[in-house]
């Protein structure tokens, strides 16, 4: 355990290197810099851009600003954001919350809704409640998320007014009891946490579906409804229980795409998190923030898929010999 | 439309300049005499096998960029020039319009409100942000004289001198100078808005009248 546990570290801090190096080149190679972006429409004289790129070192070779960068980042530096003039630790932390609170309420959704959908399809193959799902998840799946979270929006924001469509708080949030707090970011989640969770629960959906009818043709099945139990203990006691296992796989696999989905859905809803960052910072050109905002996210991706396959290991012990 | 490289903030700036009218039989003529026709009846002219059309680019960011584009696409289309738009990201727009990567460039500047001060840097022959490369002499040291100046009026005389220079040469259409319009609620106490800054630059110093005050407002008011 300790040995798979050292080799998956090692291998997660080789894909954060990677990430890094990789976010660091494609900023760079993109065309202007930051002082193309901070003085894009102001005619400004080339002494003060000269000036610019002093002050932060863009004017250095490509190889000085790499070695800086990696030197800064393994002492935990992140450096300072060129657009918002603050350390870059407190750009990312402040966004991460909300990110992280839109992932997990997302997961939560996806797996939920997905799963339940998914036994119920599996447990009536090709009947016609199996054959309007697998096109509802797969009209769901098809769309572009930023359009799905519109058309969410349009009628749960504007048509019917049950939910906020903008911002993870209120702007009297700061004003409220602490219950009204949490109201009030639990009625801001919703829209943007079920455009995220339900676009990824089709796919689940889609999955499971396949491994509960796989489910359904062992052995075991045979035997159960041959003990004489009921249906429903036969689908949710034995089928659903061995359906469950590749879905951990698929909780690590599900993490990256949530975060890149999070890049469309908080701008969308205006969420303030990482992937609203991440798309100022991109249009800015401001260097460090994307660079520390790829390796955050990159980290919490590798975390998310060394705790998927601890999980794994701990629920199926066929893995664990291996 | 404004009349030269200048914002309505300007108090040089004066519409009193006559400019280009619209008239598109006139352009079909003056196309004809540089020897553009459209010898294939494909609606589109051309001298020498070689159409007349080229590429503006546009930034992706600026709707009324992207509006105005579609117009003129359509308004040339009438004289048989062909217009393709090439919307890009903003910075990719400005470092292509830098380096002078373009046939044509829809640009936007932000003038600082000193007086003339940024027009020698776009326009001026040894301009930083000359980016259609515009040069003339005569131009530049009506602009330098202008800057000298001490009296209003001469400034004033000087400067339609040198808007008379350069829209004789004609090196760009300056296409909008937009009024910023804003509408504020009479709820609403000690609003400014600064005519050289975006309109919610000063919003910290507005107030909510206090006999105006809606429950909404009192929230966190002790």
């Amino acid at each position: 355990m300790t040995r798979f546990l050292v080799r998956r570290i090692l291998h997660s801090v080789a894909i954060v290197f990677i990430v890094a190096t990789i976010t660091f080149l494609l900023v760079h190679i993109a065309p202007g810099d930051p002082a193309t972006a901070q003085f894009r429409d102001r005619p400004v004289s080339p002494e003060i851009v000269a000036q610019y790129r002093r002050d932060w070192g863009l004017d250095r070779p490509l190889y000085q600003q790499y070695l800086s960068y990696l030197s800064n980042i393994a002492r935990g530096n992140l450096g300072q954001s060129f657009s918002l003039n603050r350390p870059v630790s407190e750009v990312v932390l402040q966004a991460l919350p909300n990110t992280v609170f839109l992932a997990v309420a997302a997961l939560g959704i996806s797996f939920a809704v997905g799963i339940v959908i998914g036994t119920a399809q599996g447990a009536t193959p090709n009947s016609r409640f199996d054959h309007t799902l697998t096109a509802a998840t797969l009209a769901v799946f098809s769309m572009p998320i930023f359009w799905f979270g519109l058309m969410m929006m349009l009628v749960f924001g504007q048509w019917l007014g049950w939910f906020p469509v903008s911002g993870a708080t209120s702007p009297v949030y700061s004003a409220l009891p602490f219950l009204g707090r949490v109201a009030d970011r639990l009625h801001h989640l919703v829209l943007p946490a079920l455009t995220l969770g339900l676009g990824g629960s089709a796919v689940v959906a889609r999955f499971h579906r396949a491994e509960i009818a796989e489910a359904f043709a062992q052995d075991f099945i045979r035997t159960a409804r041959a003990k004489g139990l009921s249906e429903r203990d036969v689908v949710l006691r034995h089928a659903l229980r061995n359906a469950l296992l590749p879905a951990i796989t698929m909780l690590g696999l599900s993490l990256p795409v949530l975060f890149s989905g999070a890049v469309l859905v908080e701008h969308v809803f205006a969420w303030h998190g990482m992937g609203l960052a991440a798309f100022d910072a991109v249009a800015r050109r401001d260097y460090n923030v994307v660079t520390a905002i790829a390796l955050f996210g990159a980290i919490m991706v590798v975390i998310g898929n060394v705790v998927a396959d601890l999980a794994y290991r701990r629920v199926d012990p066929r893995t664990r010999a291996s | 439309m404004p009349s030269g490289p200048i914002s309505q903030a300007n108090p040089l700036w004066n519409l009193d300049i006559p400019k280009i009218p619209y008239d598109t039989t006139r352009a079909r003529r003056l196309l004809a005499a540089q020897g553009w026709s459209d010898s294939d009846g494909d609606g589109i002219l051309d001298r020498d096998g070689q159409p007349l059309a080229f590429e503006l680019i546009v930034p992706n960011s600026s709707p009324s960029r992207r509006q105005a584009a579609i117009i003129m696409e359509e308004q040339l289309r009438r004289i048989g020039v062909e217009m393709h738009i090439r919307e890009l990201e903003p910075v990719s727009h400005t470092q292509r319009s830098q380096r002078g990567l373009f046939d044509a460039t829809f640009f936007g500047w932000a003038q600082d409100p000193k007086p003339l001060g940024s027009i020698s840097g776009t326009w001026g022959s040894e301009g930083a942000n000359n980016f259609g490369r515009y040069g003339n002499p005569l131009f530049d040291s009506l602009l330098a004289a202008t800057s000298r100046g001490t009296d209003a009026e001469q400034i004033r005389q000087t400067w339609m001198e040198a808007l008379r220079v350069i829209q004789s040469d004609w090196p760009a259409i300056w296409m909008l100078a937009p009024f910023q319009v804003s509408a504020v609620h009479t709820r609403l106490e000690n609003v400014f808005v600064r005519p050289d800054q975006n309109w919610g630059a000063t919003i910290w110093q507005w107030r909510v009248r206090p006999d105006q005050m809606l429950p909404r407002d009192r929230i966190g008011i002790r």
